[in-house]
């Protein structure tokens, strides 16, 4: 029997803030530590299991290895597939060293869907904890401007997408990718160990909502509809509770069944903090913004879309990484600097989970802003770490700072 | 040989820029646990180099290479250069290779090593000793990113990160072993000199600590593990412990999903001697409220495990710096403890391996950050 797979194809922006096409998704899947070139990789999913490839030029090969075997690394696929070079077969000398890792295997692809960084490095990351949120961020991104419209903003600011393709990929194709990701995600989730998985998922964002019969069977459908859909047209309604819905029929009541799960927290959190801005009596001059690994750009693009909308422009944003959260955040601090955002100034720092390191942070912020009048601290860190910087922000600086979850 | 690759550069014990004994590399999610990622016996920091250095007493040269292999693999170093340091001359003339799956690792005999310890390297060793005995545990989580940096990273990332995110700010803090990673990355990733300046004081206020509670209240939230049930009943009774009274009355609030969480940590708190424990379950919304009424009979101490909704969070960090003198916030956190070291390779007089991280209770009225108000 043939696989029948779906195709991401990565789609990139030629220069980063970093290196060149192709290098952002290293340097994402790496925990930022690398930025090598892969040329032109794809990743095949299979749309019965889930079961992700890496597709990738021969040439490459080692590195791609090296980069699956790395402890370190994101790179989670179930097989890397070669393409050859040329003419001719795939190096029938080394034939049984390809067919063990599978680099020969053959998926017949049925439909090819271009896509950004962010959703690729989801679909090649692993299904723990971190990479279900890096699925749920993907999806996030692909709808971040109508979650913002249906906040009521409508920023001058650069999309993220948009940045960070340079306009070669269109929201609908990163919608399709987003979707691929996170449905693949959840079935290979759902392979592993039961009890296992649910006490890596526990404190996540998730809980064990996702490894529901329903959301599963919307995942599987998902995947086996796609090919079909031109694009999934997906909409953002506020409906009670928040809601992902899809303008094709086919698609409708399965991206239905994910929204909470998937927009939730997003959809709440920015709302509380849009309210919260709101009512403040000063314009705040610097906010300090506690970059999680759950985090992706659709937040530095929605905090910056809403002190847009209220006061037009601040003078500093802090943006806090840990060490697990800061390739995103180093990432959302350069599109904020680049897109010239409401912020005046963007200053990125690494904090971590050491309650000790967290206060240096704060003792260090509280240092450059002691003569400002009024702060925003949006507090997702880690608790260790929440909790020295909120402790620390009080006490010296008392009621001049703002604290929201 | 030298015509087919060009020159070789001799490594001399001068060009040995640092050394540091038990280099360990966890994965940096520090929520539930920190695998180990890599570890070494001896770590050299040479200019563009790092040379990851094993020392074995008993393994026959055969069995190094297949451990080498395995541990290389393990660790994602296989592009890096190993040193193999082992007990005799003759071994190291003659490493196996005919079924080795890799190539050979170099040998070195162990005399070598111990004279170069003791005469070239010992300085560097206790330099660096010291500011991990001083420092690690309390930037435990930082510096394990340094280190992370240091063996995985490339030269652009590591200049990068120094210049924008500014980490040798932290040495301006007082941090001085996050002074020594900056100028170890940037010896070994050849990035020029750039010497840091340390400037700043920290002062411990633990040993000064006089506060004593009367209850001690932890947030329990969903855990599932057995291993962090064990850990946080260890960090909890070690704390209360040391408190040294014990007539406290411990509160452990849970909600009532995690109130099996919090029944399986009782069972083992009261396994280690606690007797006055008391589990409360609350609704999800009230959770800061219900820590706040029991904190707000008289002094308390408030201990968040693990990931605590951070609204909850945010609202005891409020109520705990409106009443510094009644109430402490304290967090769990991983931490080394360097004060033990194992003497496992004891005729060389270097005190190797830090054990087995431990989660312990840290109060957040710690320390006070003093001097270098102006940059």
């Amino acid at each position: 029997m043939i696989l029948c797979g779906l195709k991401l194809i990565l789609k990139d922006k030629d220069v980063t803030f970093l290196y060149a096409k192709g290098s952002l998704w290293v340097f994402l899947m790496s925990h930022g530590t690398r930025i090598d070139r892969l040329k032109g990789p794809a990743a095949l999913i299979n749309i019965d299991t889930g079961e992700v490839g890496l597709e990738i030029e021969s040439r490459d090969d080692s590195l791609a290895e090296l980069f699956l075997l790395h402890p370190l690394y994101h790179l989670a696929v179930d097989f890397i597939v070669t393409r050859g070079l040329g003419s001719g077969v795939k190096s029938p000398f080394t034939i049984h060293k390809r067919v063990k890792r599978g680099h020969l295997k053959k998926m017949a692809v049925i439909d090819e869907i271009n896509s950004s960084c962010i959703s690729f490095h989801a679909a090649t990351s692993g299904v723990h904890r971190l990479g279900i949120s890096y699925r749920l961020s993907a999806l996030q991104l692909a709808v971040t401007e109508k979650i913002a419209s249906e906040l009521n903003l409508k920023p001058d600011l650069q999309s993220p997408l948009k940045y960070i393709t340079d306009g070669c990929i269109r929201e609908e194709d990163e919608e399709k990718a987003a979707l691929v990701a996170l449905a693949s995600g959840i079935l290979r989730a759902l392979k592993l160990d039961e009890e296992s998985l649910k006490a890596e998922m526990t404190t996540s964002i998730l809980l064990p909502q996702l490894a529901q019969l329903p959301i599963v069977e919307a995942c599987s459908a998902i995947l086996k509809i796609l090919d079909s859909i031109e694009y999934p047209r997906l909409s953002v309604k506020l409906d009670g509770s928040v809601k992902l819905t899809s303008e094709d029929w086919r698609l409708k009541d399965h991206v239905e069944r994910l929204s909470n799960a998937v927009l939730g927290r997003i959809f709440k959190r920015y709302e509380r903090v849009q309210r919260c801005l709101k009512g403040l009596n000063s314009h705040p001059s610097s906010f300090i913004i506690d970059y999680s690994e759950q985090m992706g750009l659709a937040d530095a693009y929605l905090v910056a879309s809403i002190v847009e909308s209220l006061w037009g422009s601040c003078r500093k944003a802090y943006i806090i990484a840990t060490p697990l959260s800061y390739p995103m955040a180093a990432l959302a601090a350069h599109y904020l600097k680049d897109t010239r955002g409401p912020f005046d100034n963007v200053v990125f720092r690494i904090s971590s989970e050491d309650p000790e390191v967290a206060a240096a942070m704060a003792h260090m912020i509280v240092k450059e802003e002691r003569e400002s009048e009024a702060l925003v601290y949006l507090a997702t860190g880690p608790t260790s770490h929440v909790a020295s910087m909120a402790l620390n922000l009080r006490k010296e600086l008392g009621d001049r700072v703002l604290m929201l979850p | 040989m030298s015509e087919q690759f060009g020159e070789f550069k001799i490594v001399k014990p001068e060009d040995v820029k640092f050394v540091e004994p038990s280099f360990i590399v966890y994965y940096p999610d520090m929520v539930y646990a920190n695998p180990k990622i890599l570890e070494t016996d001896l770590l050299l920091v040479l200019k563009g180099a790092c040379i990851f250095v094993e020392i074995e007493d008993s393994l026959s040269p055969k069995s190094i290479v297949t451990k080498w292999a395995g541990k290389q693999l393990d660790s994602g170093l296989l592009a890096q250069p190993i040193l193999y340091f082992v007990p005799s001359q003759e071994e190291a003339k003659d490493p196996p290779i005919a079924d080795s799956p890799c190539s050979p690792p170099i040998l070195l005999p162990k005399p070598m090593l111990k004279a170069l310890v003791k005469n070239e390297l010992k300085p560097l060793i206790e330099e660096i000793i010291k500011e991990l005995q001083d420092w690690r545990a309390k930037c435990f989580s930082l510096d394990n990113f340094m280190c992370i940096l240091l063996a995985y990273s490339s030269p652009v990332v590591c200049k990068w990160l120094v210049g924008e995110a500014e980490l040798g700010r932290y040495a301006e803090e007082g941090f001085g072993l996050l002074a020594k990673r900056i100028e170890m990355l940037n010896v070994a990733k050849g990035l020029g000199p750039g010497k840091v300046r340390i400037s700043g004081s920290i002062e411990d206020l633990i040993t000064k600590e006089e506060f004593k509670p009367a209850r001690v209240i932890v947030l329990i939230p969903l855990l599932r593990s057995h291993v962090l049930h064990q850990k946080i009943a260890e960090a909890i009774a070690d704390y209360v412990i040391n408190l040294a009274k014990e007539d406290i009355d411990l509160f452990l609030i849970c909600t009532a999903e995690s109130k099996g969480d919090a029944e399986a940590v009782r069972k083992l708190l009261r396994e280690k001697g606690l007797k006055k424990i008391e589990v409360y379950s609350s609704p999800r919304g009230r959770l800061a409220e219900e820590s706040m009424e029991v904190a707000g009979k008289g002094p308390s101490i408030i201990v968040l495990t693990g990931e605590i909704p951070k609204d909850v969070v945010l609202k005891l960090a409020e109520f705990t710096a409106s009443r510094l003198n009644e109430v402490k916030l304290a967090v769990t956190a991983w931490k080394p403890d360097l004060r033990i070291f194992p003497d496992r390779i004891r005729e060389l007089d270097i005190q190797l391996r830090e054990p087995n991280l431990t989660l312990r209770v840290v109060a957040l009225d710690f320390m006070r950050f003093e001097a270098n108000t102006q940059r």
